[in-house]
C-alpha cells in the first residue's frame, strides 16, 4: 500500500506536466470569410448549352466609398475571392474592365457595380484566435455593363474557397 | 500566455515537491527492503484470494486539484463531489456532481467569464478486484453534462481612443474600416461528453484514501450561441472536440 501512494502522487506531477503542454489553438479558423466567384460564359445552340470558364484580360475590383483596391489589375482572371463588409450589411464593388485588342495598348475600358445585401455574424472563437465575422449574402444587384448575370450558388461566405457565386460574361 | 507559464511552474513545483523525498527513502530502507521484500512475495504468494460481498461500502470525495490550481493562479475552477458504492470489490457506479467557472481576458481585451454546474455518471472497474489490501485500480466509462451561460464582451471597441488591440480582434474591417461591437451577456449552451478514464485509489488512513483519475474527454453533441463558442465547459474544460482532466481527490468511505 506505502508503495502505491507515491506512485499517484508521482502520477498526478507527471500528468499535470504534460497537460500543461498542450498545444496552442490553431487559428486557421479565423482568416476572414470571402465570397468566391468564378467566372463563365455560356454558349448555346438549338439544341444544347453550356457554360464554360472566361478569363478577363485585365480587371480591378474598387471597394465603393474607400480607397482600397481589392484586385489591381490581374490578368487572366477566372475566378476572384471578394470580401464583404464587417459592420455594414451592403458592400457594393466596383469591377473595372481593360481589354486589349493584340499586345500592347489597351483598347477598352468599362464597369459594372455589384451592391450585395448580406447578414452579418460576429462569432467569437477562443481568447487565442479571437473572432470571425460570418457573412450570407441576402440578395444582390448589378448593372450589366458588360457582365450578363450572376447567380448565387451557395450564399455563405468562407474561408475554404467554396464556390458561392457565378459571374456569367 | 501568463496562465500557461503559472501551469508550467505550478507543474514543475509538484513534480519536485513530491518526487524529491522519493530518492532519500529508498536509499535509508534500501537493505530492509531488500530482505523484507522476499519475505512479502513468500507472504502474499500464500494469501488466498478474498470473496468479496456485493456491498462493500460507500465512497464519498472531493477534488481538491482544481482549487489548489485556482490558488496557483488559474482563471478557471470547479468545486466537485463524488459518491460511489463498492460492489463486489469490483464495480463501482459513480456519480460526480460539481459546479465550475471563472473569468479570463487576452490582450486585447476580449473579456469572458463562464459558470455552470454539472454531472457525471458512470462506472468503474477494480483491476485489482482479488487483491485484500484494498487498493484500486480503476478504469471507467462516464457520461457528462453541462448546461449554463457564458458571456463574450469587447469592451474596448466602443473607445475610439482606444490605441492598438482592437484590430486584432478581426472584428475592425481592414478595408472598409469600421467596427463591429460585440457584447454579447448570457449566452447558453449545454454540452454532452464522454470520458474515458484510468485511476488509482490508495488508503492512506483509517476510511481516508486519495484517489487519482486520469480523464481522456470526448464531446458527444453540443449545442452553442449564434454569436460564439464558450471558451470553458465547466466538468468538460477548454470547449474542443476532445480534452485532458484530472482529478485529485480525497476521499472518505463512509461504511
Amino acid at each position: 500500500m506505502r508503495k502505491l501512494v507515491p506512485i499517484v502522487l508521482l502520477m498526478g506531477c507527471v500528468i499535470g506536466f504534460i497537460v500543461s503542454c498542450a498545444e496552442e489553438d490553431d487559428c486557421s479558423g479565423n482568416a476572414r470569410h470571402m465570397l468566391t466567384a468564378n467566372i463563365l460564359t455560356v454558349f448555346s445552340t438549338d439544341s444544347a448549352r453550356w457554360e464554360t470558364s472566361y478569363s478577363l484580360d485585365v480587371l480591378n475590383v474598387y471597394a465603393y466609398g474607400t480607397d482600397s483596391i481589392i484586385i489591381n489589375d490581374d490578368q487572366n482572371v477566372n475566378s476572384l475571392s471578394l470580401p464583404l463588409r464587417y459592420n455594414v450589411e451592403e458592400t457594393t464593388l466596383v469591377f473595372s474592365y481593360v481589354y486589349h485588342v493584340g499586345d500592347t495598348l489597351p483598347q477598352f475600358y468599362d464597369k459594372d457595380t455589384i451592391v450585395f445585401h448580406h447578414h452579418n455574424t460576429p462569432y467569437f472563437l477562443t481568447l487565442d484566435c479571437n473572432f470571425v465575422v460570418k457573412q450570407e449574402i441576402t440578395d444582390m444587384k448589378y448593372t450589366t455593363h458588360v457582365l450578363d448575370s450572376i447567380v448565387i450558388v451557395n450564399p455563405t461566405a468562407s474561408n475554404n474557397g467554396t464556390e458561392n457565386i457565378k459571374i456569367y460574361y | 500566455m501568463g496562465q500557461k507559464i503559472s501551469r508550467y511552474i505550478i507543474s514543475i513545483v509538484l513534480l519536485l515537491a513530491f518526487v524529491a523525498p522519493l530518492p532519500a527513502q529508498n536509499v535509508g530502507n534500501n537493505r530492509n527492503r531488500q530482505s523484507s521484500q522476499q519475505q512479502q512475495k513468500k507472504k502474499e504468494k500464500k494469501l488466498p484470494e478474498v470473496t468479496y460481498p456485493l456491498m462493500n461500502g460507500i465512497d464519498v470525495g472531493v477534488d481538491i486539484l482544481s482549487p489548489v490550481l485556482k490558488v496557483f493562479g488559474s482563471e478557471f475552477m470547479s468545486a466537485e463531489a463524488m459518491v460511489d458504492v463498492n460492489l463486489y470489490n469490483r464495480f463501482f457506479p459513480t456519480i460526480e456532481l460539481g459546479y465550475g467557472g471563472g473569468k479570463s481576458t487576452n490582450d486585447y481585451d476580449v473579456r469572458i467569464k463562464a459558470s455552470a454546474p454539472y454531472f457525471r455518471l458512470g462506472i468503474d472497474y477494480n483491476t485489482l478486484w482479488k487483491k485484500a489490501h484494498g487498493n484500486l485500480l480503476l478504469v471507467g466509462l462516464r457520461y457528462g453534462l453541462s448546461s449554463g451561460k457564458y458571456d463574450v464582451v469587447v469592451p474596448n471597441l466602443l473607445d475610439p481612443d482606444y490605441e492598438g488591440g482592437a484590430d486584432e480582434t478581426n472584428l475592425t474591417d481592414p478595408i472598409w474600416g469600421d467596427t463591429s461591437n460585440y457584447v454579447h451577456e448570457g449566452m447558453k449552451y449545454t454540452m454532452h461528453w464522454v470520458e474515458f478514464t484510468v485511476g488509482m485509489r490508495a488508503n492512506v488512513a483509517k476510511r481516508i484514501k486519495m484517489g487519482l483519475m486520469l480523464r481522456v474527454k470526448y464531446r458527444l453533441k453540443a449545442s452553442v450561441d449564434t454569436y460564439g463558442d464558450p471558451y470553458y465547459i465547466p466538468g468538460f474544460g477548454r470547449y474542443d472536440s476532445n480534452n485532458i482532466g484530472i482529478t485529485y481527490s480525497i476521499i472518505y468511505q463512509l461504511k
